[in-house]
């Protein structure tokens, strides 16, 4: 998957002077962080064998409910006025009820055996709905942006934008979750055999429910990011972006079926998919032509991918 | 058993919303609720094939769009682009409709087969392609502004959409002659006993001597046909195209498919159960 990236990377700095600029990959990687933080949690809900398609509402309903909560916000909607909490405590409170809403579908898919397919798709509606509610179907703007929540979405650290870095940190938890603790250990172990893992003794329940829950939070990490950039807590942000997440992760090489990826694999896929977006942007190529070439190119990657993997003697 | 639970879990739907509601159990209603399930349980019907043979298609929603855009766009009767730059007759229109969606579901398939990648990955590419296609082939059709719906007037095609046979919506006479078809041809035909066997063990059926290739291309031209045959009568329902139509409409069709009693990871299931959910919505 690395040198599928790279060979886009090469094509891309032949065809466009500015794609390998600072501005430019900073740009790309800003634009790829938003998704990636969502990506890095989906990767563990992927190896386990399972799927989230309530990350897109999740996202909107935390970036929402912190807007909202903070008290320099401008809406007509009676819940959103109902609070004003210290900037801290606002992002806090997004996060954990994204958090709950994740710990919500964990506990309905190992409590009544749903495929998570479906359950996550009935919180895909319910959380968007509740969404609707909180916001009463506007936009919440700001009277005054504070200057700290501003900066979550757009300042920057050390000369790097802070989404790029709140992408990084969820990058480095996840693969040090993966990697040194049991709980990583036992995602791989459920994901590969779940019966077997049980029978070892592992809470094969309770490191799903975990990892639905840490998902869930992640997506409203990276909504609560977005609402900052925008200065916006919008009802109708992050629509399909479960599908941007999960290809991420699966272009990345994380099986469906569970047990087998990695995380660096999922930073590899999201770049992969933010790379051609920002190329063919570069490129000038018309918005209609661009989802044509974005599918094919899509399809190519992963063939380039499957090809070389094939070829490889084991 | 699994059923009979999602059978009397339907029952049970339509006996709540009957109470609750006195409209609920009116004629136009469940005629209603027949044209509307017909429109869904296509696209479900396409899915269902391709998730026993063990794959995934989330194509079927631009598919959708793209069926509805080159139907409507080839009749020749669209509003505000005179002089039309095609026109054919209905069913001429109708049959490259679903050629063209089946063609795209193929290649699909071949990609799957012939490269050996992720469907997930194939089918969500195609997914892109087929919408920016619509929006490629809308554009060719109303030359104004980008974007635009193809909205148009022509009460034959408009038939498959709004029209009824002896009272029976058209949409829901499709999809029953329709889903009979894929239910004989799942039972009794070699093809549709080999789609279970592929999604059951593709190597062991491989080794059984099944064309599996042939098999899965297949399925996934079905499903895209399917797809395109239901944007056909979306757009037929509608008069009129929209480049955005079936947004999302995948996770639909695949969770009625799932909630059906469908395996996601293939070899087993059945066109009648699903047919339940997609009634109740």
């Amino acid at each position: 998957m690395l040198l599928a990236l790279l060979a886009l990377g090469a094509v891309l700095s032949l065809s466009s002077p500015v794609f390998l600029t600072k501005e430019n990959l900073l740009n790309v990687t800003r634009t790829v962080s938003i998704n990636g933080v969502a990506a890095a949690g989906m990767t563990l809900v992927i190896l386990t064998g399972g799927i989230d398609l309530s990350v897109g509402s999740l996202f909107a309903l935390a970036g929402a409910v912190t807007t909202g909560l903070l008290g320099t916000s401008y809406t007509s909607a009676p819940l959103a006025r109902l609070l004003a909490l210290p900037m801290p405590v606002a992002v806090l409170v997004g996060v954990a009820v994204a958090g709950l809403l994740g710990y919500v579908n964990g506990w309905v898919i190992t409590k009544f055996a749903i495929p998570p397919f479906v359950a996550t798709l009935g919180m895909m509606s319910f959380a968007r709905g509740l969404t609707y509610l909180y916001t009463g179907g506007y936009p919440i703007t700001f009277n005054v942006l504070p200057p700290m929540f501003a900066w979550l979405g757009q300042g920057h650290i050390l000369g790097v934008p802070v989404p790029t870095v709140v992408f990084l940190l969820a990058v480095l938890l996840c693969w040090w979750i993966l990697r040194f603790t049991s709980f990583g250990r036992a995602i791989y172990a459920v994901g590969g055999n779940a019966e077997t893992a049980r029978l070892s003794g592992l809470n094969v329940k309770r490191v799903k429910r975990l990892a639905y829950t840490f998902v869930g939070a992640l997506a409203g990490i990276s909504g609560i990011v977005l609402a900052s950039r925008v200065a916006a807590g919008s009802p109708v942000a992050g629509l399909g972006y479960e599908t941007d997440v999960i290809a991420g992760v699966v272009i990345g090489g994380t099986s469906l079926m569970g047990g087998s990826g990695s995380i660096l694999g999922t930073v590899i896929g999201v770049f992969i998919i933010g790379v051609i977006e920002n190329g063919l942007n570069l490129l000038g190529v018309s918005t209609y032509y661009q989802y044509i070439v974005k599918g094919l190119v899509l399809i190519l990657a992963a063939g380039l991918d499957g090809y070389i993997r094939k070829r490889r003697p084991h | 058993m699994n059923r009979i639970v999602i059978l009397g879990g339907l029952l049970a739907l339509w006996l709540v919303f009957g109470a609750l509601s006195p409209v609920f159990f009116t004629v136009e209603n469940m005629l209603n609720l027949a044209r509307i399930a017909g429109m869904n349980g296509l696209l479900a019907l396409g899915m269902t094939l391709v998730i026993i043979a063990g794959g995934i298609d989330l194509s079927v929603g631009s598919m959708l769009a793209l069926g509805g855009a080159v139907g409507a766009g080839l009749l020749g009767a669209s509003y505000g682009s005179t002089p039309p730059p095609v026109a054919l007759p209905a069913w001429l229109a109708v049959l490259t409709a679903v050629a063209v969606c089946g063609l795209a579901g193929l290649m699909s398939g071949l990609a799957i087969v012939k490269l050996d990648l992720a469907p997930f990955v194939v089918t969500l590419g195609m997914m892109t392609v087929a919408r920016g296609l619509t929006y490629v082939f809308s554009d060719f059709i109303m030359r104004s502004v980008p974007g635009t719906a193809i909205t148009f007037s022509h009460p034959q095609f408009e038939w498959l959409g709004s029209g009824a046979l002896w009272s029976i919506p058209a949409p829901a006479v499709i999809f029953l002659v329709t889903i009979s078809l894929a239910a004989l041809m799942l039972r009794y035909t070699t093809f549709g006993r080999n789609i279970y066997a592929v999604g059951g063990n593709a190597e062991l059926s491989r080794l059984a001597g099944i064309n599996t290739g042939f098999v899965l291309a297949a399925a996934y031209a079905i499903s895209g046909a399917l797809a395109g045959l239901s944007g056909v009568v979306f757009t037929a329902r509608l008069a009129s195209a929209s480049p955005l139509a079936g947004v999302g409409y995948e996770l639909d069709a695949i969770a009625a498919v799932v909630i059906g009693g469908t395996s996601m990871t293939g070899g087993e299931g059945g066109v009648w159960r699903r047919s339940s959910k997609t009634s109740s919505s």
